[in-house]
């Protein structure tokens, strides 16, 4: 029988307290996820602090699927950095070093114009039309730690969910069987 | 307690613990590097001065760029982003930064490098504020790591100042310039030549003060026009 043949009979065996027992440790699985999401939120200041790499536009500094680690920081924004940064009406932020900074004498406010190491012009083609400069509240945060492919599992889910399934599918009958 | 599972999972978490603290280490020995680059840049030429149609001033310039940042290398070590950035303030901005020219150096064979260039990205201020301008010259990088925290620095190089003049467009020519279409009878010293014939004279003036007539014609001319055009970028 072995390992299927023992995990068949280990679902036979569930009564309800071992199922309730199994639903309150999944659940904490979960909490502590969200707790770390949350925790890294406010320690980085960045409403997302991980984010994976899309494009090929930072090349070769960043390839598709790199984790950049993010931090917004009181400091203002200067050229070299590279920012997240989302425009209005655009779902996928946008991973790009700024070129241009212009910061304005009697208030904070601060033009910045950036692009990807990898393009050959700048992003004003990408921003919204007619929309000249970033500011500041365009800016989820500014790349400060880098870790190489692994986020690569993420961009291969989204593109084909079926993995996905199979992934949540086997994980959640595995945390159903297990035994300890 | 021994079931594959279990020991599968036992491998992934400790082989994973390990890459991670692997990763780190790898991250923290950059802290033992303290690098010590060296660059200079000078300004070899200034090209153009340019009002753009929205009011902001540009100029081109070509730039002399030397360095050394081979100490910035260590084994962990991607590649170093390093760009030249003017940065100046004005009445209305408190700073301005505008990279002229940027290089990726993927090894620390080319971290010593020397280059004349013009501006690869344009020098525009935002505003007409650049005639004059003292700037300085930064030079920044960053450097990537294969894995862990990016590195940034930067060396400031003062006391550039662009020119109040430039000989190509001085303010009365750089807005504007003048044609003049002038019509004489044709050659009016010569009796033989036949009559309502005319030659018209063209004149470009880039300035008042230069007058300068393709033809000269020592007749009053019967018929002058005068055109005044934007110069248009």
């Amino acid at each position: 029988m072995g390992f299927i043949g023992d995990s068949i009979g280990s679902l036979k065996s569930i009564n309800v307290r071992q199922a309730l027992e199994q639903a309150i440790t999944l659940g904490m699985i979960v909490s502590s996820a969200l707790i770390l999401w949350k925790f890294l939120m406010c320690v980085t200041g960045s409403e997302s602090p991980v984010v994976v790499v899309l494009s090929e536009s930072m090349e070769p500094a960043f390839q598709r699927g790199d984790i950049l680690f993010l931090r917004m920081g009181e400091d203002p924004i200067r050229a070299g950095e590279i920012v997240v940064f989302n425009i209005d009406r655009r779902e996928i932020p946008i991973v790009h070093r700024v070129i241009k900074v212009h910061q304005r004498n009697d208030t904070s406010d601060i033009d910045i114009l950036t692009k990807g190491d990898n393009n050959p012009t700048n992003d004003r083609g990408l921003y919204a039309p007619g929309q000249q400069w970033l500011q500041r509240r365009h800016i989820m945060g500014r790349a400060v730690g880098f870790l190489p492919y692994v986020g690569y599992i993420t961009i291969v889910m989204t593109e084909k969910p079926i993995i996905k399934y199979v992934l949540i599918g086997a994980l959640g009958f595995l945390a159903l069987t297990s035994k300890d | 307690m021994h079931s594959f599972g279990y020991r599968a999972n036992a491998l992934l978490t400790f082989s994973l613990t390990i890459l991670a603290l692997m990763c780190a280490m790898a991250s923290l020995s950059d802290n033992l590097n303290s690098p010590s680059p060296t660059a200079s840049v000078k300004v070899l030429n200034i090209n153009r001065f340019q009002k753009k149609s929205t009011g902001d001033d540009e100029v081109g310039i070509t730039l002399d760029i030397s360095a050394d940042l081979q100490s910035l290398f260590t084994w962990n070590t991607k590649q170093v982003f390093v760009f030249l950035a003017a940065e100046y303030s004005t009445p209305k901005n408190i700073l301005n930064q505008v990279s002229l020219w940027d290089g990726i150096i993927p090894a620390q064979d080319g971290a010593k490098f020397s280059i004349k260039t013009k501006n690869k990205y344009r020098f525009i201020d935002q505003g007409s504020n650049l005639r004059g301008r003292d700037f300085n010259l930064t030079l920044h990088w960053h450097v990537m790591p294969k894995t862990g925290k990016m590195f940034a620095d930067k060396l400031v190089l003062p006391g550039f100042r662009l020119p109040e003049f430039f000989p190509d467009s001085d303010p009365s020519s750089s807005h504007q310039f003048f044609v003049s279409f002038q019509l004489y009878p044709s050659n009016p010293c010569s009796s033989s030549s036949p009559k309502n014939q005319f030659v018209l004279a063209w004149f470009h003036q880039n300035s008042i003060a230069h007058h300068s007539p393709i033809l000269e014609l020592k007749s009053k001319p019967l018929f002058h026009l005068l055109i005044i055009a934007n110069r248009s970028y």
